[in-house]
C-alpha cells in the first residue's frame, strides 16, 4: 500500500508531468526531435515548465497547512520537501535558458551570448530578472549563515521573484518565442500562477488572520552557564493542545529578540497547561534571548510535527544527542504519568557530563518507572555512540521502534547503522531541526 | 544525493556554461561590458560556492574548477562538430534540391516524350485505318470491274487517269461534237 508521503510526491510529480504531456500531445514540440536544434529547444521548454510548476508548489508547501502536514508526516518533513522542490526548481530553471540557447551555438556563438543578455524584449528580460533573483535568494538560503530573521525576510522576496517569473510565463509566448508552446498553455500558466499566488497570499496575509496564535507569557526563566535557557510559559487565555514531542512556533514580543517566529520543541508532557521550552544558544537568534524577562508576552502557533510515541510499537528506543533531548523530556513525562506498558530505552549522548540537560528529572522517571531505562553516553569517556554499542545493552531490536533527535549528521549516521542492522525504515522516526 | 549538493553542482556547471557562452560570444564581437559580466559571474560564483558549499577542501575545489574548465573543451568540440555537420547537412539539402529539380525536369521531358510517342502511335493507327479502308475500296472497284466484263484497270495509280489527263482529252471530245453538228445541218437541208 502506498503511504501518504509517497502519494504526496506522486501528486507533485503528476503536476510536473501534466504540462510536459500537453507539450508533446498538443504542441509542435514533438516533431523532428532527432534534429539537434529542436531537441535542445524542447529540452529548454520542458525544464522551464517543470521548474515553474515546482516553484509554484514551494509556496503551497511553506504555508504550514495541516492537510499538507498530514500528507508528508509532519511539518519538518514538509519543509524538507519544500527545500527539495525549491532546489530542483532552481536547477531546472538554471538550465532552461542554457538549453534554449544551445540551438544557436553551432551556427553563431554571438547570437547565443546575446540571447542570454538583456535585450529589450520584456518577456525575456522578466525571466532573467526572476532567475537572477532566484539564484541570489536561494544561494543565501543554501550557503549563507545569516541570522534566521534576516534570512526569513530575504526569503519572502521570492514572492516578488515569482511575480516576475509569472509575467515571463504569460508574456513569452506572444512576444519572444513566436511559436506555439501548446494548446491550453495559458490555462496551464494561470493554474501555476494561481497555485503559487494562493500559497504566498495565505502565508503572508491570510494565515495570521485565519489560524491565529495563542497568547502566552513567560512564567520563569532559568539561564544556565552553558548557554541553555530553560523557559516555562503559561497561557494568558486559552492553552493549546499538543502531544509530547511536537514543536511550536514562538513569536516573542520583545524588541531585542525581534518579532519573527521561530520553531522550538516542546519539553512538556502531552496537554500540559504550561509549556516548557529549552533553548540552546547557537549563535543566531538564540543569542538575543538574554533580553527576555519574566512576564514577557509571546504568541504560540501550532503544535506541529508527528514526533511522538502514540500509535507506535510499545517497545521503543529513544536516541537523543545534545539539545535534541528536548522532545524526549516531554515524552518521558508522559511515560512517568501514564505508566505505559512498553519498554523504553533512552540513550542520551553529549560530549561532556555538564551538557546533560534535565538529568535529575530523567533519573527520577527511571526510578519511578521500571520499564524506562536511561543510558547517558558521554563521548569524552565512552567514545562515539554507535548502534553496535546500543545493541550490546538492549535486546530484540527488530521488535522496537526507534526515535532519533539531534544534529543532522548524527541522525543520518545512526539511521544508516540501524538500517544496516536490518531495522526497517518505517520503524525509524526522526525530527528535523533545520527549517532553512 | 542531497539537494544542496545537487544545487551546488548545478550552479557551478550552469555558471560556467553561462560564462563560456558569454566569453565565446565576446570573442565573436559581444561588447566588453557583457564579457565583464561573464567574468564576474564565473569569478564570484565559484568563490561563493566553494566557500559556502560542501566543496571546502582544496582537493574538492580544484576538482570542481578542473571539471568546469574541462567542460569548455567538449563544448567547443561539440560546437565544431555540430557546425560541420550542419554545414554538410546544408550542402546536402542544397544538392538534394538541385537533384530534385533535375529529376523534375527529366520527368517533365519524359512526359513530353511519352506524349509525343503516343501522338505518333495515334497517327500510325490513323494511317493504318486509312490504308485499310483504301485497300477495301480498291478491292470493291476491282470486283465491280470484273463483274461488267471489262478488264480490270491496273491497280496502279498510273492506270487511273488523272484530272490533268482528263482535261487533255477534252478538245478531241469537242472536235467529235463539231462533226456531229455539221452532219445535223446537212440533214436539215
Amino acid at each position: 500500500m502506498i503511504d501518504k508521503a509517497t502519494a504526496g510526491w506522486g501528486m507533485i510529480a503528476l503536476a510536473c508531468l501534466i504540462p510536459v504531456i500537453l507539450l508533446f500531445a498538443l504542441g509542435p514540440a514533438a516533431v523532428d526531435l532527432d534534429r539537434y536544434a529542436n531537441f535542445t529547444h524542447v529540452l529548454g521548454q520542458v525544464s522551464g515548465l517543470i521548474g515553474m510548476t515546482l516553484f509554484s508548489i514551494t509556496f503551497v508547501l511553506s504555508s504550514r497547512i495541516k492537510a499538507i502536514e498530514d500528507i508528508f508526516g509532519g511539518l519538518d518533513k514538509v519543509y524538507r520537501v519544500h527545500a527539495m522542490t525549491g532546489g530542483l526548481a532552481l536547477v531546472l530553471l538554471l538550465f532552461h535558458p542554457l538549453f534554449l540557447v544551445m540551438k544557436f551555438i553551432p551556427q553563431d556563438m554571438k547570437l547565443a551570448a546575446i540571447y542570454l543578455l538583456p535585450s529589450g524584449f520584456w518577456a525575456v528580460d522578466m525571466g532573467m530578472i526572476a532567475l537572477a533573483g532566484m539564484i541570489l535568494l536561494l544561494v543565501l538560503t543554501f550557503y549563507s549563515r545569516m541570522r534566521y530573521d534576516r534570512w526569513k525576510i530575504s526569503h519572502t522576496f521570492l514572492g516578488l521573484v515569482f511575480l516576475f517569473a509569472v509575467l515571463h510565463v504569460f508574456l513569452v509566448r506572444g512576444n519572444a518565442s513566436r511559436d506555439e508552446i501548446f494548446t491550453g498553455y495559458y490555462l496551464y500558466a494561470s493554474f501555476v500562477s494561481l497555485i503559487g499566488a494562493a500559497g504566498l497570499t495565505y502565508t503572508l496575509i491570510m494565515k495570521s488572520r485565519l489560524v491565529g496564535q495563542a497568547m502566552y507569557r513567560i512564567k520563569s526563566i532559568d539561564r544556565k552557564e552553558d548557554g541553555i535557557c530553560d523557559l516555562i510559559i503559561t497561557p494568558v487565555y486559552k492553552p493549546i493542545t499538543f502531544l509530547a514531542g511536537q514543536f511550536i512556533f514562538l513569536r516573542f514580543y520583545n524588541r531585542q529578540t525581534g518579532r519573527e517566529s521561530h520553531p522550538f520543541s516542546i519539553a512538556s508532557g502531552s496537554d500540559s497547561k504550561e509549556i516548557r521550552i529549552i533553548i540552546k544558544n547557537l549563535g543566531d537568534f538564540t543569542s538575543n534571548l538574554g533580553g527576555l524577562k519574566v512576564g514577557d508576552r509571546l504568541g504560540v502557533e501550532g503544535p506541529y510535527g508527528r514526533f511522538n510515541s502514540l500509535g507506535k510499537k510499545e517497545d521503543q528506543v529513544w536516541i537523543a544527542a545534545g539539545i535534541g533531548v528536548t522532545p524526549f523530556i516531554g515524552m518521558a513525562e508522559d511515560v512517568h504519568h501514564r505508566k505505559t506498558k512498553g519498554k523504553v530505552d533512552m540513550f542520551y549522548t553529549v560530549s561532556d557530563t555538564k551538557d546533560l540537560i534535565s538529568l535529575d528529572f530523567l533519573k527520577k522517571v527511571q526510578k519511578d518507572t521500571p520499564n524506562f531505562t536511561l543510558i547517558p553516553w558521554v563521548t569524552k569517556e565512552k567514545g562515539r555512540l554507535t548502534v553496535d554499542a546500543m545493541m550490546r545493552q538492549i535486546n530484540g531490536v527488530l521488535e522496537k521502534d526507534f526515535f532519533i533527535c539531534g544534529p543532522d549528521r548524527f541522525k543520518e549516521s545512526i539511521k544508516e547503522q540501524l538500517i544496516s542492522k536490518g531495522i526497517l525504515k518505517k520503524n525509524i522516526f526522526s525530527e528535523e531541526f533545520s527549517f532553512r | 544525493m542531497k539537494i544542496k549538493t545537487l544545487v551546488t553542482w548545478s550552479l557551478i556547471i550552469s555558471f560556467f556554461q553561462f560564462g563560456n557562452i558569454l566569453l565565446f560570444g565576446m570573442l565573436e564581437g559581444v561588447s566588453f561590458s557583457f564579457a565583464y559580466g561573464a567574468f564576474a559571474i564565473i569569478f564570484f560564483g565559484t568563490i561563493i560556492l566553494s566557500l559556502r558549499s560542501r566543496l571546502q577542501t582544496k582537493k574538492e575545489l580544484i576538482l570542481a574548477i578542473t571539471l568546469s574548465l574541462l567542460m569548455v573543451v567538449p563544448m567547443v568540440i561539440l560546437a565544431d562538430n555540430i557546425k560541420e555537420y550542419n554545414d554538410k547537412s546544408k550542402e546536402f539539402e542544397q544538392a538534394q534540391i538541385v537533384l530534385e529539380s533535375e529529376i523534375e525536369e527529366i520527368s517533365s521531358s519524359n512526359r513530353y516524350f511519352i506524349e509525343y510517342i503516343t501522338f505518333i502511335g495515334d497517327q500510325i493507327s490513323v494511317l493504318n485505318d486509312n490504308s485499310k479502308s483504301m485497300q477495301s475500296e480498291i478491292d470493291r472497284i476491282m470486283a465491280e470491274t470484273a463483274a461488267i466484263g471489262r478488264p480490270a484497270p491496273a491497280a496502279t495509280p498510273q492506270a487511273i487517269p488523272t484530272t490533268a489527263q482528263q482535261i487533255m482529252t477534252i478538245p478531241d471530245y469537242f472536235e467529235e461534237d463539231e462533226h456531229h453538228e455539221e452532219e445535223e445541218e446537212e440533214d436539215d437541208d
